[in-house]
């Protein structure tokens, strides 16, 4: 695990990012690096970030899930942050490799500890994404289990991991890792799949399709 | 002219082809009865006309498909000019040393009615018939050939053409029909394209200014250390942005809601809307109950200024409803002097004026006043197409009297050419008769099995009696005269064929004239002599089946361009209604967060209420995306008394519109209640349908569920608490 992690965000507004700095002086390991208004400003330079906090609906009109994979492809991980929850703008960018997706309204604590998940690189789990994920219809024709929905169901309806570890009497890694694999599935949805063969292959890669010639 | 739609055109060349095969026809017959030296000798030049005539037909129909609708239109006329040429100067072009009997082809006017229906109209067609009908009978008195044969002849001619006008006609209106069809689509999917790029703009700028406000909002609420400068520079550009975006919606005409919204806030009056926006109404309808409202907001505040005023505008099934409510002193409405213009005109008369308006006022001392104004809307949207099927069953009844008459008498000259055949004339005439008559009386459209059963076996019953007398009697040939009924019961196929019995009509066709083509062989006729018989009934059959195969088809492009263009009419309202949604949207930010903006570009140190009230305000406006039916009251004000305690509270309604209203009204109170407590978190959250649950909420780790389906007791489940 790296010693500090530096922190950059892109937003249209500068504010933000003086808010941002103002939470990271009081957590542990995270330093501020940089405030870009849009996604080619930041890449354009040297890698100088590990987490990138990336607004959801920028003002150029950027597609957030085209944002994700801009960033990803430079190196950091990516935390969403967003005024509003357009679910169908949730969606699209919980489909990219994101860590996870905040309201910049959450209360100043909760945010700080979402910054710090982010930055171990762990998956921040929100109300507002499992409620976007759980009644997206494209996951319904997924291959999750009863378990699964259930975990995500309860996570919707604004529980943490640990009440729902309580509730369904499992431990609270066994519903972190449920969690990791919807969230993994779900990118799946987002990642276009050339060809028939392809979407075969990325499933038995998956584990969601049995390979052949085993039985 | 106006310019000519593709439909009529394409109906036209229709009926120009047809006029052409007719003439193919009527030359072929012609040809056969000259080979065998049955004419006169006629002049060159009288003979030329009549060979102009066709030929001009002929070409005409060659053409169709490739000249314009005008060229088509002059040929058309050219042939109908020449077959009129050939009637009038036959007078002329008869020899002095006389002859037998006039030629067949001068009343055989069906090629020509299709030819003028395509050069005029109906009008011209009808007249062509008619004369060429004329000209044959009066013909024959002066020069010549009045027997069965030319009768029988220039009678069923007049039939062939009442129902090359008739069923032509209807394909003609048909082809206007699918060209207004056509032009309302395009005009409603025009309007529908441009409602959507409106509504995409606006949403687009919507969105931005509301992520603009609700990010100032938030940062404001914070009691981190801002440069206040700086806060208050954005927050001043947030007023801007939202000043910028209801600049733009007043510049289009504002929608009634926004308007009524206003008229309510100028008289601190509330506003609700209920019912779902389905109708927009015309812009007098909307004049009047603006100015009806405003006039009694007016009144209200003149008169109870005091009272707490609302107004509330009901979307309904059947119109809108627009309720000024006022809790004041009231009055007697029935003490109200006539002059007295605000309720009587301004508001009574004004609604009274505008189509499907009205306006009741309820008030009695010391009760309130309750004044409801409603407009009702108009029935779906119509499309002006001109009422082809009536015309057409007005046609069929005409040609239905001239068919009964010409039978009549076609039997009767038979019975006196045929001595002692007058019963089996009757026969005859009766199944043809009595057939017509079930066909008549067919109660649906398309005459049921029996029916049709019961036609066919007259047609033929019919036929062969006839057949029958004229191969048996003495002294009589095979002739067209005496075969008169071979048209009568073809008749009885077209008209099957009209009543959607094509097939069965088809195959009627072929085995009358097998029977024709027997009793003709039988009693020793040429080859020449059987084609002139069976001429007319296979060619009755063919042309009715062919045009109504082709109207059919015109007639389903109709009806498929019509659900076009409903259904682009209806997409254009959902947008329309999408976008006064949206602009509702805009209205309320200006309402209750520009205040609290302007506060903030002061620039001013804000105090913890402040920013309480900042997050109040926030947490308000993104509701509006996601709460849906949640955003309703007593909830409503219980979130916002949360959200001033410093509650961070989250309402999501993921239950797409499912469960009646009765039951989301329990699920708003029942988390109402549970939300009334909250200290530090809570989310509510309606489910997808299909779960065990409707709903459920969070309030400070404590987790309880709605799970009742009816909306009596709902069982509660709380699983674990502090």
């Amino acid at each position: 695990m790296r010693a500090t992690t530096r922190v950059a965000v892109v937003d249209d507004h500068e504010l933000v990012s003086i808010a941002v700095q103002n939470l990271l002086d009081v957590a542990d390991g995270l330093v501020f690096a940089r405030h870009a208004v849009s996604v080619v400003e930041l890449v354009r330079r040297m890698r100088d970030a590990d987490l990138v906090l990336l607004d959801l609906s920028l003002r150029d009109g950027t597609d957030p899930g085209d944002n994700v994979r801009r960033i990803r492809d430079w190196g950091a991980d990516v935390l969403v942050l967003t005024s509003g929850e357009d679910p169908y703008l949730v969606r699209n960018a919980s489909r990219s490799e994101v860590l996870g997706i905040v309201r910049k309204s959450t209360p100043r604590d909760a945010l700080v500890a979402a910054l710090l998940t982010a930055a171990r690189g762990e998956l921040v789990p929100t109300t507002e994404w499992a409620s976007a994920l759980d009644t997206d219809p494209l996951l319904a024709g997924a291959p999750l289990t009863a378990r699964e929905r259930e975990v995500l169901s309860l996570y919707a309806s604004g529980m943490g991991a640990r009440d729902v570890a309580e509730l369904l009497f499992i431990s609270e890694n066994t519903v972190n890792d449920h969690l990791r694999r919807i969230r993994s599935l779900y990118h799946q949805l987002g990642r276009p799949a050339a060809t028939k063969v392809e979407l075969y292959q990325r499933g038995i890669e998956d584990g969601f399709v049995q390979a052949p010639g085993r039985g | 002219m106006a310019e000519v739609g593709p439909g009529e055109h394409s109906a036209r060349r229709v009926l120009a082809v047809d006029s052409a095969l007719l003439i193919v026809i009527v030359v072929a017959v012609y040809l056969s009865i000259v080979l065998r030296g049955g004419q006169g000798n006629f002049p060159l030049w009288a003979l030329a006309i009549g060979f102009v005539a066709a030929l001009i037909t002929l070409v005409t129909g060659m053409v169709a498909w490739r000249v314009s609708d005008r060229t088509l239109r002059v040929l058309a006329f050219c042939a109908v000019g020449a077959y009129w040429a050939t009637i009038v100067t036959f007078p002329i072009a008869v020899p002095a040393e006389g002859i037998d009997r006039i030629p067949w082809t001068l009343s055989a006017s069906g090629a020509a009615a299709a030819a003028a229906l395509v050069a005029s109209g109906r009008g011209v067609a009808w007249a062509t018939v008619v004369a060429g009908a004329a000209a044959g009978l009066g013909y024959r008195t002066l020069f010549g050939g009045l027997d069965l044969d030319g009768v029988v002849n220039d009678l069923q001619a007049l039939l062939t053409g009442a129902v090359v006008c008739v069923i032509g006609g209807h394909i003609l209106s048909m082809g206007r029909g699918l060209d207004v069809a056509a032009a309302s689509t395009t005009e409603a999917a025009a309007l529908e394209s441009a409602e959507q790029g409106r509504l995409a703009a606006r949403a687009r700028a919507a969105a931005i200014v509301h992520d603009e406000v609700l990010a100032t909002l938030t940062l404001a609420a914070s009691d981190l250390p801002f440069p206040r400068e700086r806060l208050a520079a954005q927050s001043r550009e947030a007023v801007a942005m939202v000043t910028r975006l209801t600049d733009d919606q007043a510049d289009e005409r504002a929608s009634l809601r926004m308007e009524l919204a206003t008229a309510a806030r100028l008289h601190g009056a509330s506003f609700t809307v209920r019912g779902e926006f389905a109708w927009t109404p015309p812009v007098a309808t909307e004049d009047a109950l603006l100015g009806a409202t405003r006039q009694a907001l007016r009144n209200s505040a003149q008169h109870a200024p005091d009272a707490t005023r609302k107004v509330v505008l009901v979307h309904e099934k059947l119109g809108i409803r627009v309720e000024i409510v006022d809790d004041g002193a009231g009055f007697d409405v029935g003490a109200i002097p006539d002059d007295r213009l605000g309720i009587r005109q301004s508001i009574v008369g004004r609604m009274s004026r505008v189509d499907g308006g009205s306006a009741q006022v309820d008030s009695a001392i010391g009760n309130g006043t309750v004044i409801r104004l409603f407009a009702a809307s108009s029935s779906v949207r119509e499309f002006p197409t001109p009422d082809s099927r009536a015309d057409l069953r007005l046609g069929v009844a005409v040609i239905a009297v001239v068919y009964v008459v010409i039978q009549i008498v076609c039997a009767i000259l038979a019975a006196v050419a045929i001595p002692r055949s007058w019963p089996w004339q009757l026969v005859v005439l009766a199944a043809a008769l009595l057939g017509a008559e079930l066909l008549r009386r067919s109660p649906g459209r398309i005459p049921s099995r029996g029916r049709t059963a019961a036609v066919l076996a007259l047609t033929f019953s019919g036929l062969f009696v006839g057949s029958a007398t004229v191969y048996f009697a003495d002294g009589v040939s095979f002739a067209y005269g005496v075969m008169w009924f071979a048209v009568a019961f073809a008749f009885l196929l077209v008209t099957l064929a009209l009543r959607g019995r094509m097939a069965v009509a088809v195959a009627g066709a072929v085995l009358l004239v097998v029977v024709l083509a027997t009793t003709g062989v039988l009693g020793g006729a040429s080859i020449a002599e059987v084609v002139q018989v069976a001429f007319r009934p296979a060619m009755l059959v063919g042309l009715a089946v062919a045009l109504l195969v082709f109207g059919d088809r015109m007639q389903r492009r109709i009806n498929g361009l019509h659900r076009d263009a409903l259904s682009s009419a209806e997409r254009a309202s959902w947008t329309l209604a999408a976008r006064v949604e949206l602009a509702g949207r805009v209205v309320e930010l200006a309402r209750t967060a520009v205040p609290l903006l302007e506060r903030i570009g002061e620039g001013s140190e804000a105090t913890a209420s402040q920013r309480r009230e900042y997050a109040s305000c926030e947490g308000e406006l993104r509701d509006g995306l996601r709460a849906g039916s949640l955003a309703s009251e007593p909830l409503t004000s219980v979130v916002a008394a949360a959200r001033e305690r410093g509650v961070d509270v989250l309402l999501l309604d993921d239950g797409e519109g499912a469960g009646g209203d009765a039951q989301t009204g329990a699920i708003v109170r029942w988390m109402a209640e549970a939300m009334a407590t909250a200290n530090t978190r809570a989310v509510g959250r309606l489910l997808p349908p299909g779960r065990d649950s409707r709903a459920t909420i969070i309030v400070d780790g404590r987790h309880a569920e709605f799970r009742s389906l009816s909306p009596a007791q709902p069982s509660v489940m709380s699983f674990h608490g502090e």
